[in-house]
């Protein structure tokens, strides 16, 4: 799948994601922080209970006993617990516990001599062993040593060891719950928007009464909506006026027509009026029945159009429409040199406008067999389901340039291939009219330089047939 | 026995009467409903053409005057209307066929023959010929001089449907109502290579005829006598 960074629905969902993951990752470093200042405060209270009682031993005991009592000290409360070192201010060891497993001593030397005199100072060092930490408080004694006091900060770690693990699995689940939120958000705001773009394709390819449904999306969905309703009724209206202007002129223009043909048809059945005006006379009836084909298809267009009520509905079997169209047009394809076939795999009967459906039909027969090269094959068939049934009629032609595509259908439209053959650009609207009032379509598949289908779909459950 | 055309457009009144006399008729010619229903009870007209747009009286009280007044006179209505609606009324007000403008000349005139064929209780004939052309409507055979000439059914259709009106052009769009039962001339002329195959076959099968199809530049196609 290809991923539109342009999106607005992605760009919002990856946006509230990282808010979430941000907010939610700062927060933990900030709660992690003063959780291990607060742990290391609760240690170094520990530690400095501990050097308190090991001074109170210092002064109260003789010097030779401390060492002694240190050692049941620190054995009695466990050997792991806590480690004491007495040095001098250099650096020399005078008296300890048992440093094995607690911080190598060269480090502790160097705290010791590095000590500030009247200061006590907190460090953490690793324990030999690298198993963990210790916290060290090394610390002036009375007279004039230094006093060293280690615990082990094990329990400390290892519970911000889990407090780091828990809250990276909590950073995790807020950024799949902020990203999931993020794309239910994204799509319910772009809702709105993606039913009036909808709408707006609908009526751009010709379906001028589309409208969206009002409500429901939030205000400024909302506003956009009946916006955008208000635009589609102009639109309706002023091509509903134009349609009508157009309709009336090609009424007024019938009768006018009708004179000119009829004189025109008089003089070029005359034969009193010599060779070269009745040639001429014909040309003018030729003329005329051209005008008037585009008319009467034009009202035709208007009449089908106005909707199924104008339609003079029968029981009509399609496979014999379909074979009629063929069978009509066998001649023409012959003599070109164009294979035409006709298949029926399911041919249904329906109720339907017969005429109307024969001159869709045999348009797009037409069209096919206009638009294919000698050699080549037109293939008519049937098919239905349930639902529906569907005319394809198949060509072997040039197929439809994708710049055509958009305009196959509308009224007068020629595209640079027709330009040359004969008709008015009609003949597609007319038949789309016919699929439309019978609640159906016509569906194009085109490939260039592999021909063209065109499928005319109509349903099935219009009523009982 | 005269035909009598109601038209209040002068034009199109002066084609119709030019050709009806041309094809033989006599005919008279009233511009408005009044006159028209006065010719009526007083003349007998073997047949009318009535606009339904008159002046005065409208095409179809008109003739519902002439049929509760007991004329009998077969009437085609013309009108500028096309729908089909209009077309049923017309027929209800006791007219026998209806014709929309534009029209093709030729089309009246055929329908009036059809018309006046059908009044005068003519037998249907079951044999039709043209020169040495004949054609057995019972077994749907053509021959020329004895010899057989094989047609397609549509071809067989369309020689018919001329040899009925043997001496009349008829349109592409009668050809393609009545040979083909659709109701519009296709953009690619079916008519023409229908004509000029079944013309092939005959000037294959029938040397003698010469040319028996002619070709009436804009109106359509006439066999000759």
């Amino acid at each position: 799948m290809r991923v539109d960074w342009h999106s607005i629905a992605l760009r919002l969902t990856l946006f509230h994601a990282l808010f979430f993951g941000l907010v939610t990752g700062a927060g933990g470093v900030v709660l992690y922080h003063l959780i291990g200042v607060y742990v290391i405060g609760e240690i170094d209270q520990d530690v400095l209970r501990q050097q308190k009682e090991i001074v109170r031993i210092l002064q109260s005991k003789e010097p030779a006993r401390v060492q002694g009592e240190i050692e049941a000290d620190t054995r009695n409360g466990g050997k792991e617990d806590y480690f004491v070192r007495v040095t001098d201010r250099a650096g020399h060891l005078l008296m300890g516990s048992d440093l094995s497993g607690w911080p190598d001593a060269q480090s502790l030397d160097a705290l010791a001599r590095d000590l500030v005199p009247g200061q006590r100072q907190f460090t953490t060092l690793p324990l030999a062993d690298a198993r963990g930490q210790a916290r060290v408080l090394t610390a002036m004694a009375p007279p004039d040593r230094v006093l060293q006091v280690g615990i082990s900060m094990g329990d400390s770690v290892a519970f911000l060891r889990h407090f780091r693990h828990y809250g990276l699995i909590i950073l995790a689940s807020m950024l799949t719950l902020g990203t999931v939120a993020g794309w239910g958000l994204a799509r319910k705001a772009m809702a709105g928007v993606e039913a009036v773009t909808e709408a707006a394709g609908h009526i751009a390819g010709g379906h001028y009464a589309e409208r969206v449904a009002a409500a429901g999306h939030g205000r400024e969905i909302d506003q956009l909506v009946s916006t955008f309703n208000a635009m589609a009724d102009q639109v309706q209206t002023v091509m509903q006026e134009m349609r009508q202007v157009n309709d009336h002129i090609a009424h007024d223009l019938r009768s006018p027509l009708a004179r000119i043909r009829g004189l025109a048809e008089a003089a070029a059945l005359d034969e009193t009026l010599g060779e070269e005006a009745v040639e001429l006379a014909g040309g003018v009836v030729e003329e005329c029945d051209h005008l008037i084909g585009i008319i009467n298809t034009m009202l035709d267009i208007a009449e089908t159009e106005a909707g199924v009520q104008r339609l003079q509905l029968e029981t009509v079997d399609l496979g014999r429409i379909a074979a009629q169209a063929v069978e009509l047009f066998a001649g023409v394809a012959d003599d070109k040199g164009i294979e035409l076939v006709y298949r029926a795999a399911s041919p249904r009967t329906l109720r339907a406008d017969r005429r109307r459906l024969q001159r869709a039909l045999a348009n797009l027969v037409d069209n096919a067999i206009k638009y294919t090269p000698a050699g080549g094959k037109v293939d008519v068939s049937v098919e239905s389901d349930e639902a529906s049934t569907r005319i394809a009629v198949q060509d072997t032609g040039a197929g439809i340039p994708a710049e055509a595509r958009p305009h196959l259908f509308e009224r007068f439209y020629r595209g640079d291939q027709s330009r040359q053959l004969p008709g008015n650009g009609l003949g597609l609207s007319l038949a789309l009219a016919v699929a439309r009032a019978h609640g159906g379509d016509i569906l194009v598949e085109s490939q260039p330089r592999a021909g063209s289908r065109f499928i005319l779909v109509l349903p099935l459950d219009q009523g009982p047939a | 026995m005269r035909i009598l055309v109601v038209e209040d457009d002068e034009k199109i009144a002066s084609f119709i009467v030019k050709g009806l006399t041309q094809a033989g008729y006599g005919v008279d010619w009233a511009a408005d409903g009044e006159t028209a229903l006065g010719r009526l009870r007083a003349g007998d007209y073997r047949g009318a053409v009535v606009d339904i747009m008159l002046p005065h009286r409208d095409g179809l009280s008109l003739v519902e005057a002439a049929r509760r007044a007991g004329i009998s006179t077969p009437i085609i209505f013309l009108s500028a209307k096309r729908e089909v609606d209009d077309r049923i009324r017309g027929l209800q007000a006791g007219g026998d066929d209806y014709l929309v403008k534009p029209f093709a000349f030729s089309e009246l005139l055929a329908r009036i023959q059809a018309l006046l064929r059908r009044a005068s209780g003519a037998a249907e004939p079951v044999r039709l010929s043209a020169g040495d052309l004949e054609m057995d409507l019972v077994r749907r055979r053509v021959s020329c001089g004895g010899r057989e000439i094989v047609l397609q059914p549509r071809e067989l259709a369309l020689l018919e449907y001329l040899l009925r009106h043997k001496g009349s052009v008829v349109s592409k769009v009668m050809l393609m109502e009545h040979v083909w039962d659709y109701s519009f001339d296709p953009e690619t002329s079916v008519v023409e290579t229908t004509v000029s195959r079944l013309r092939a076959k005959l000037a294959a099968g029938c040397r003698s005829n010469g040319e028996l199809i002619r070709t009436v530049r804009g109106i359509g196609y006439v066999l000759d006598r």
